[in-house]
């Protein structure tokens, strides 16, 4: 089932703290997403869960007192489940659809991301983490005994179906994950 | 080069899934536009940035529209609504429609047509920085005097004090810095000391604003702050309300100059491509909203010292350019687009990419460097004990820096005028001289004095004076033309120490070719390099010359040149950019071993 919830976060990193507050409450192995909302009136960023177990009770229990935007579907229903206040519903039903489709997410944690620590030659970084895809940006080529140091931070972009791992060069002759954890906040000390 | 797009911002998909929304805009710009050249007609859907549905794509929206039936699908198509079914996610599809209003971004009527301007041969060039921090920034330190007596000693000729907007400047900062910029002036009678602020751009990025020095330049500053800086009107969404409150700001500059309230005012946005918030069309809306006011962005952003590497800097990312995209992004920006390369910002260092595509409509948009200095790199004073954010928002600035007893290694600033110069071609030496030439155009730029002086101009075979750097030569159909390159090599060593070497010029032409018909248009497919020179070994003052053939259709010509240090071909293929700046390394980006100049374009149009 695909469990998706829109609660207004600000930017990805409001999300992914929301997503690990729901990794204690779920407690099953979950493929988590989050999901860029920028159709609306105000950008904001939603998530999704799938999982082959049944989320559905401990997430609404978990959500009772807040307001958020939930869609929750089940294969082969005729249509999913959906409350909250409305902006917020579409937020989740968008994240619901790109998680069923894999047309787009950044993913928090899927099968192989506890193994995403270190340096790992790119070939044991695909096969071990579960990443189909490795690209470097700016045309920096990528062979399978190129070194990555993982800085143990891993936000694979699901496109169409695949897992893709975006990365770029380093100091030190190394690839690093292009979106690294420390994002420099505007006018944060700087 | 096969960049895949997650993404792409496809403004093709058909608004016949959009579940009953209309678009009715109410595109006024649509009329009253001069029509001297034919292009003027298409600018109504580029405006339509904020589809209700801007996530999915139009195979995912029919596959999910159940009015449509199977037999009306693509195959694609069709597999899609297999999926979505089976995960039982159809028939929700009505969430889609519940929106709230959908205000269409209230962009002002476009003057439309080629803007050209007289081009006047500079007879001073004036360098300087257009973004300086101080005390009165949250995250700065300097005393006005500090920062002004630096730059002057570093060589420059003009500053601009800008303090980030926000509820505790536009209270108070504003007025506090005033009389600090009034005894910097006086104190160092040849360094012209202007009074800004840095914008946060409702929507959008921050930028630099200012104004000719006046009896009213603070109540100027502090009325505009506080009714349109993104902070203090908690503007800071990428929604289309927020992008027409930075329209008006930047139209209601344009007012106080009619009202003679003050002498002149000029908008720069700065570091445009960090985080991707600077959308092409809020860019070409900000450019329209009034051409005399907003007149570029950054060429090259500051924080130069940032990617120096580990041991004798922060091995950051240079101009604290590394992050990843965000909600309030612009989807069709490219992962490479948020990072520095060879120093300069993306939108610049893409041959036939953003600025191009400005460019290549015919309206003029300048680029510029600065240091963007807040805290800088080795530095030994700190703020005193007892200076805290708290002690900020209740005095309106920091307290006076005082002697450290250790060496800040980590920050990533430069001094103003010692790595980054935006030098301006101005009549006289003076405040509404460098105003003008700001707005002109005739500005070029460089990163450790890599040049000594750059002067370029078009002009008629035969002729001895052509068109200057901002200009644009209207010639007669079939005059053969070139372009002329006058360098000065450098002879005097710069801030490291060393004499910097110019060992190439390169030549970019881009075809003009009107207004798009897509503002978020980011790619100008019509501009390439078109001539490389080996300039190593030259000395003293050189000229290099490039035919540019019979004047036939419209086009424009720009320089840059660099220590030769680190190239890779641009980021739109070899065939456009054999040998562009190179991606900056995170962590390992000297900037004294990668210099770059940028000039700014000429125009050459037949009539």
């Amino acid at each position: 089932m695909i469990i998706a919830i829109d609660a207004d976060s600000r930017d990805t990193a409001e999300a992914d703290h929301l997503l690990y507050e729901l990794f204690g409450v779920v407690d099953q192995p979950v493929v988590a997403c989050t999901h860029m909302v920028s159709g609306g009136d105000r950008p904001h960023v939603a998530v999704s869960l799938m999982s082959a177990a049944d989320l559905a009770d401990d997430i609404r229990a978990h959500f009772a007192e807040h307001h958020v935007g939930l869609a929750i579907t089940r294969p082969g229903a005729s249509e999913p489940e959906l409350s909250g206040p409305s902006h917020l519903v579409r937020g989740a039903y968008v994240a619901a659809v790109e998680a069923a489709l894999g047309t787009a997410g950044r993913a928090v944690r899927w099968p192989g991301h506890e193994q995403a620590h270190g340096v790992l030659p790119a070939a044991e970084l695909r096969t071990r983490c579960g990443i189909d895809h490795l690209e470097a940006v700016g045309d920096v080529s990528v062979t399978d005994d190129t070194l990555i140091d993982t800085r143990d931070f891993l936000r694979p972009l699901r496109r169409g179906g695949r897992l893709t791992l975006q990365l770029q060069p380093a100091a030190g002759n190394l690839l690093i994950p292009f979106e690294l954890q420390h994002q420099q906040k505007c006018c944060a000390d700087h | 080069m096969g960049h895949d797009h997650p993404h792409t911002h496809d403004h093709s998909h058909g608004h016949g899934h959009e579940h009953g929304h209309s678009h009715e805009h109410g595109h006024s710009h649509e009329h009253g536009h001069s029509h001297e050249h034919g292009h003027s007609h298409e600018h109504g859907h580029g405006h339509h940035h904020h589809h209700p549905n801007a996530e999915l794509d139009a195979a995912t929206l029919a596959a999910l529209d159940e009015s449509v039936p199977d037999s009306d699908l693509s195959p694609g198509e069709v597999s899609r609504r297999a999926l979505l079914r089976s995960a039982g996610i159809l028939g929700g599809t009505a969430a889609l429609a519940v929106t709230g209003a959908q205000v269409a971004a209230a962009t002002t009527a476009d003057r439309d047509g080629w803007i050209f301007r007289p081009g006047a041969r500079p007879n001073v060039w004036l360098a300087g920085d257009h973004h300086i921090h101080t005390q009165l920034s949250s995250d700065g330190m300097y005393r006005v005097i500090d920062q002004a007596r630096h730059a002057a000693a570093y060589g420059l000729d003009w500053l601009v004090i800008t303090d980030h907007g926000g509820a505790t400047h536009a209270r108070i900062g504003v007025d506090l810095v005033n009389p600090q910029i009034k005894a910097a002036r006086s104190e160092l009678r040849n360094t012209l000391i202007f009074q800004g602020l840095e914008w946060n751009i409702p929507a959008a990025e921050h930028g630099t604003v200012f104004v000719a020095p006046g009896s009213r330049e603070v109540d100027v500053l502090k009325q505009f702050e506080n009714s349109y800086d993104g902070s203090v009107r908690g503007a800071g969404a990428n929604t289309p309300a927020n992008e027409a409150l930075a329209v008006s700001g930047i139209q209601w500059l344009g007012q106080q100059v009619d009202r003679r309230r003050v002498a002149d005012a000029l908008f720069l946005a700065n570091h445009p491509a960090r985080n991707g918030i600077d959308s092409p069309h809020e860019i070409r809306n900000w450019r329209d909203a009034d051409s005399r006011i907003a007149v570029g962005f950054e060429g090259a952003p500051g924080h130069q010292a940032a990617g120096l590497p580990e041991g004798i800097g922060g091995a950051s990312a240079r101009g604290y350019y590394g992050n990843s995209p965000n909600a309030n992004s612009f989807p069709g920006y490219p992962a490479e687009s948020y990072r520095t390369w060879g120093g300069f910002d993306w939108m610049t260092a893409t041959v036939g990419g953003l600025w191009d595509s400005l460019l290549a409509e015919g309206k003029p948009w300048w680029i510029s460097a600065n240091s963007d200095s807040h805290v800088n790199w080795n530095e030994t004073s700190r703020r005193p004990d007892g200076s805290s954010q708290a002690q900020f928002d209740r005095d309106g600035r920091y307290m006076d820096p005082v002697h450290g007893t250790t060496i800040n290694r980590t920050a990533g600033d430069f001094w103003p005028g010692y790595y980054s110069r935006t030098h301006v071609g101005a009549d006289r030496r003076d405040y509404l001289a460098v105003m003008e030439g700001l707005r002109h155009g005739r500005v070029w730029v460089d990163h450790g004095a890599l040049v000594k002086g750059v002067e370029v101009e078009v002009r008629e075979v035969g002729k001895r004076h052509g068109e200057p750097l901002g200009g644009a030569l209207i010639t007669r159909k079939g005059r053969a033309l070139e372009l002329v390159v006058r360098i000065t090599a450098q002879t005097m060593p710069n801030w490291a120490n060393f004499v910097p070497t110019l060992n190439r010029v390169d030549v970019v032409q881009g075809a003009v070719t009107g207004p798009v018909a897509d503002r978020d248009t980011f790619t100008a497919p019509r501009t390439k390099v078109v001539r490389q020179w080996d300039t190593s070994g030259r000395r003293g003052t050189f000229e290099l010359v490039y035919p540019l053939g019979k004047a036939e259709a419209p086009y424009y010509v720009r320089v840059r040149g660099t220590d030769g240090n680190r190239s890779q071909p641009g980021y739109l293929g070899a065939a456009v950019d054999p040998a562009g700046p190179q991606l900056d390394v995170v962590g390992a980006a000297d900037p004294w071993v990668d210099l770059w100049f940028y000039t700014n374009p000429i125009w050459v149009l037949p009539k």
